[in-house]
């Protein structure tokens, strides 16, 4: 394409800007642009606007404004005082003129904000602008503003004003306080503007006046243009001032005198729509602008026959913006005035608004589908619920219209619980995306509504929707499911709010103990998808109730167990099996049986959710946890576990056909189902600890050394089987080693509560997999050092060599960091009961290998090794309880590691690290000082060399370091303060800001 | 009113009259029946086209008392598996840290969903947790599947 050459003549300026609004590429389009620009900013752009508002045609006239406000924002500075007024005249001329040639709106309104633009650059010079405007529109020349010092007052002049100048006076008006608005006002410097727009309100308020005032008799002979442009007048000051007001606590007297006037062209057919904008800015912006008269008047007007006309034609389902718009005034209103409209509730007009509110829920069709207006009421429902909350502690909380008007918010419930009623298939079927979500949003909010409509209503509330339910159970078999699931929903949304044990459950003692699951689980009833989800929710929901009233829960969970068999149906089922199962474990034993033959039928069809299986399974071992002995356990868990050997069984027949990433999901699909039996089968937290059961723990366990021993030995095997199979493939190893955590946390002695020796073997023929290898290990040393835990020195002693054998390989710590991590946090565990073994580890140098590691950790890249690295350096500084022999140990690696740990330390404070991770570093400092004499000379020697840490810290800065460090004895918060403060001096001045 | 009491109520109200889909955020039940302002229990469903599509996760925001000087805690209940979420749930970002980016003037709403741009687009300078992080850095084809698992178990309704 070709470029474009720069114009070499007023002419192919204009021919541009022809060309600009002619058809063509945005490329094209856009290099026009930047050419007219360059010619705007130029010198000569000012002469340039001038000529091209000289021309006809309208589109080069707007450019030449344009041209005019580019140069006010680009180039204002070289405009001299004296030049000043002239431009205003200029731009002002140009107004005129634009006006006596009628030229449109487009041209004019673009001068306008020219001249706007010109005010801000030069306000003290053109301060009363509103006053000076009108007067040059009426004489209809621009003249200085001393020249029209005698001219009438502006409410005579405006009389006589032709329509569009006034319409150009009120555009410029409204334009001004937009524009004003925008200017930042946190800017002390631009206080002025306020004030300004403050001194000019009374012209602004004459010029709305006399575009919006109704002549009495004949209110046909406005220009309804004038009125509308009054009206978006009114309404950008009423914006303007809302904010002024709270921001500068400036007051502005005369604007509210204009709402009254705003709110009678409400009735008006050509200016509803501009007043019903204006009078919803006024309620919902700035509500203490509206004087009782205006609210009484919009109270009038708002149940006036002609209200009552449009009202008929919104309640009819009218989606015309009109009809939606006065909907949101009606909303609007109630809402501002929510407390007078409590109040007044037996007036007639407190009673027709009421009645109106109500009517706007019960518009035909879908909400937000085919009913767009029900959905913008939540708003003053809520406001309402809050209000009569309020007002129930009060003096007059036993005045009746309190209780009135709970009366009033119980017939919203059921209005809206009309609302929400599913569609039908076929109905569903035809909804896009959007209009789905649009649906489910809506019911969301009426669960809110609901909940808070029951912090008011209470017991009764709760009762009158489990009456619904149960009576439309009645009729049994052709009971209305869209009304027992909206119903239900509904309850749903109650359940956080029922108390522990509330008087609710007679209710739902009624509610459960009726015919609801014998219907819902009767193949032979027709019932919506829909209803059986929120069935499901709802047994979920009350989980703690049936733990209360144990006695309904076989048939609720015999409901759930059909469930898990319909895939959309299945992960809430399980959730909900599993949740009771877990709380209600020992009343559910007898039902043990059942459960597992629930389980068997479920499983063994082909598509069987995976995650529901693990859930159901974790259910099961739940119930079987509670059984009173290990004895009794033995069965029922070994029918578990043949379903995964089962489901594993199926993988060796897929690797043999080459289907590997089939049998790996089984695979993993297997192990987590041990992982969820382990989890089962854990002591639930709230278990009372036996102690001396556990300081007993030993090898000689039931599922070690007893009848459990085979089926222990089996998990085991399956395990390995397993990693064998897939030749130790990483995420099978992560599985693996997940089933051989979930005895870890366990005190006594359980199915899952392996040998230690047993997964050390595990861990250290898989030792490929090194990150998880160590995790699991580390956990496994943290479980054995807890009180009365097994010891385990000979393990911890193998993988103390595997680490070292690790660090051998990788030298720094750089080059692997995550496994340098995984090290360094695992010989961390070793400190609490296996420093032993760690300080007396041979040979030697060996042992000096882990510790130059641990110190290189410290100042590697990543910020979690270095954090895990000053985390071990903390603990084994601190170590100081331990026998003499460890501790001379302990303490002679102290002193030949130290003077390195603190150059480290050192360099890392000294900006080396990341400021987030001085307080991390600062931790072994802050032991080394109380823990160790020679720590200052040690510091002292670190910081000797010039130029170390950075050469922003010279000697008196070092010195004055070292000496508060010493002198705060370890005091956390002074400690890292002073150590920040070093960081920020050693990187220099440039990071100072984040201090 | 304190202001940060004061504060929470409009937050409410804007929430209530505008939020986004698929989000829940609402002050907590206090012992006594009312409403606790200063901890609100909220839920972030997983971006559309993301990995995380079809999740909702829920998330607890506590407000301390010098609220909106201070940034709300955020901690996702259970934890989260995700970079930068330490191992007990609680969110790390920079508008959520007084020393960074918090400004009083951030509402809840632009929390919320700067919490649910963060799901997808993990900050790799601030880890929080190791095995997220690292998986995250080393195999990403792994945390992927792993994330599409957390997904499934937590299903937005």
């Amino acid at each position: 394409m070709a470029a474009i050459p720069p114009p070499a003549s007023l002419d192919d300026v204009v021919s541009l800007i022809h060309r600009l609004y002619q058809p063509s590429s945005p490329e094209e389009l856009s290099r026009i642009q930047d050419v007219l620009q360059e010619v705007q900013r130029s010198p000569s752009g000012w002469q340039l606007a001038d000529y091209l508002l000289e021309r006809q045609d309208q589109h080069v006239r707007f450019f030449g404004a344009l041209t005019f406000t580019v140069k006010l924002n680009s180039d204002w500075k070289s405009v001299s005082e004296d030049d000043v007024p002239v431009l205003c005249a200029k731009l002002i001329g140009w107004l005129v003129s634009l006006l006596n040639e009628n030229s449109p709106p487009l041209v004019v309104k673009k001068l306008c904000s020219t001249l706007v633009v010109f005010f801000i650059r030069f306000a003290d010079a053109w301060a009363d602008c509103i006053r000076h405007l009108i007067c040059c529109l009426a004489v209809g020349r621009a003249g200085p503003v001393e020249e029209f010092a005698e001219m009438p007052p502006s409410p005579r002049l405006l009389v006589s004003m032709k329509p569009n100048a006034k319409l150009a006076a009120l555009w410029f008006t409204a334009i001004l306080v937009e524009e004003v608005g925008k200017v930042d006002t946190k800017n002390i410097k631009n206080y002025h503007y306020c004030l300004k727009m403050q001194s000019n309100e009374p012209e602004a308020v004459e010029l709305i006046k006399s575009a919006i005032d109704m002549p009495g008799s004949a209110p046909e002979s406005v220009d309804p243009l004038v009125v509308e442009a009054g009206l978006k007048t009114f309404q950008a000051w009423v914006s303007y001032v809302a904010r002024a007001t709270i921001e500068f606590r400036l007051e502005f007297p005369l604007l509210r005198n204009l709402t009254q006037t705003a709110i009678n062209w409400l009735a008006h057919e050509s200016t509803f729509e501009p007043a019903c904008d204006v009078v919803i800015d006024v309620l919902s912006q700035s509500f203490s602008f509206i004087t009782a008269d205006d609210n009484l008047r919009l109270a009038t007007i708002l149940t006036s026959e002609w209200a009552v006309e449009r009202y008929e034609l919104l309640v009819t389902g009218d989606t015309d913006w009109g009809s939606i718009q006065f909907g949101r005034l009606l909303i609007t209103f109630a809402e501002a005035t929510v407390q007078k409209l409590a109040k007044s509730l037996h007036s007639p007009a407190g009673r027709a608004m009421f009645e109106m509110l109500h009517g706007m829920l019960k518009i035909p069709g879908y909400p937000p589908i085919e009913d767009e207006v029900s959905g913008t009421t939540f708003e003053f429902w809520g406001s309402l619920i809050e209000y009569l909350q309020d007002a129930d502690g009060e003096d007059d909380s036993d005045d009746p219209w309190i209780n009135d008007c709970q009366m009033e918010v119980k017939r919203a419930v059921e209005e809206f619980w009309r609302k929400i009623r599913i569609p039908t298939h076929q109905e569903l079927a035809m909804w896009g995306r959007d209009q789905k979500d649009g649906f489910m949003s809506y019911r969301k909010d009426v669960a809110d509504f609901v909940e808070a409509a029951y912090s008011l209503l209470g017991a009764g509330l709760f009762r009158q929707l489990v009456d619904q339910v149960t009576g439309a159970l009645a009729h049994g078999a052709n009971a209305s499911w869209e009304e027992i699931e909206a119903s239900l929903f509904c309850l749903n949304a109650l359940s956080d709010s029922v108390g522990e044990e509330p008087c609710e459950d007679r209710y739902l003692d009624q509610l459960f103990g009726s015919n609801l699951f014998s219907l819902l689980v009767d193949p032979g009833v027709d019932i919506p998808l829909k209803a059986r989800i929120t069935s499901v929710s709802i047994v979920g929901s009350y989980a703690s109730f049936f733990e209360r009233r144990p006695n309904h829960l076989p048939l609720a969970l015999n409901f759930l167990f059909t469930c898990i068999s319909t895939p959309v149906l299945a992960r809430n089922a399980s959730r909900s099996i599993s949740s009771l199962c877990s709380s209600c474990r020992s009343t559910l034993t007898t039902e043990l049986y059942a459960f597992l033959q629930q389980y068997e039928i479920f499983a063994s069809s082909p598509h069987a959710d995976d995650i529901a299986k693990e859930r159901v399974l974790c259910a099961i071992s739940f119930v079987i946890q509670a059984l009173p002995s290990e004895e009794q356990k033995l069965d029922p868990v070994s029918k578990l576990l043949g379903h995964v050997e089962k489901d594993a069984s199926k993988l060796l027949a897929l690797l043999q056909h080459a289907q590997p990433d089939e049998a790996k999901e089984i695979a993993l699909l297997s192990l987590r189902c041990l992982v969820a039996i382990g989890k089962g089968l854990q002591a639930p937290d709230d278990m009372p600890v036996d102690l001396e059961a556990s300081s007993t723990a030993s090898y000689s366990s039931y599922w070690q050394a007893s009848e459990g021993a085979p089926l222990q030995a089996k998990i085991v095997e399956l395990v390995h089987m397993l990693c064998r199979a897939f030749q130790g493939d990483g995420e099978i190893v992560d599985s693996a080693c997940c089933v051989f955590r979930t005895g870890f946390a366990e005190t006594t002695p359980g199915l899952f509560v392996f040998r230690p020796e047993v997964i050390t073997e595990f861990l250290l023929e898989y030792r490929a997999r090194t990150e998880t290898v160590l995790a699991t290990a580390s956990t496994l040393v943290s479980s054995h050092s807890t009180d009365g835990s097994t010891e385990i020195s000979m393990q911890a002693r193998q993988f103390l060599d595997f680490v070292i054998d690790l660090i051998v390989q990788i030298g720094d710590p750089q080059n692997e960091p995550e496994i340098a991590q995984s090290i360094v946090e695992f010989v961390s565990r070793l400190l609490r009961r296996y420093v032993d073994v760690l300080v007396f580890y041979q040979p030697n140098d060996r042992l000096e290998t882990l510790f130059l590691f641990a110190l290189n950790s410290l100042v590697v890249r990543e910020t979690l090794v270095k954090k895990a690295a000053a985390n071990f350096w903390t603990q084994f500084l601190g170590l100081t309880d331990e026998s003499p022999e460890v501790q001379a140990a302990v303490d002679s690696i102290t002193a030949g590691c130290s003077p390195r740990l603190v150059e480290k330390l050192c360099w890392s404070l000294g900006g080396g690290c990341q400021r987030s991770e001085v307080d991390s570093i600062a931790e072994p400092l802050r032991k080394l000082v109380t823990r160790h004499v020679r720590c200052k000379s040690w510091l002292t020697e670190a910081l000797k060399p010039a130029g170390f840490p950075t050469a922003n810290v010279n000697e008196k800065d070092k010195r004055l370091f070292v000496e508060k460090i010493m002198c705060l004895r370890g005091k956390r918060q002074a400690t890292n303060q002073v150590a920040k403060e070093f960081w920020l001096k050693a990187r220099g001045t440039e990071f100072a800001y984040v201090s | 009113m304190s202001l940060c009491v004061n504060r929470l109520q409009e937050e409410r109200k804007q929430w209530r009259k505008d939020h986004p889909f698929g989000f829940f955020a609402k002050p907590a039940k206090s012992p006594n029946g009312g409403l606790d302002l200063m901890k609100w229990s909220c839920g972030i469903p997983g971006k559309e086209k993301t990995i995380w599509e079809g999740g909702l996760f829920k998330l607890e925001m506590i407000f301390p008392e010098e609220y909106p000087t201070k940034p709300p805690k955020c901690k996702f209940v259970p934890p989260l598996f995700h970079p930068n979420v330490y191992p007990s749930g609680t969110v790390c970002l920079s508008i959520l840290n007084e020393d960074e980016a918090w400004k009083p003037a951030i509402t809840i709403k632009q929390i919320l969903l700067g919490i649910q741009d963060l799901l997808d687009d993990p900050n790799p300078d601030s880890p929080a947790q190791v095995e997220a992080f690292n998986l995250f850095k080393k195999d990403r084809i792994g945390y992927e599947k792993r994330i599409r698992y957390i997904v499934r178990e937590n299903p937005a309704p």
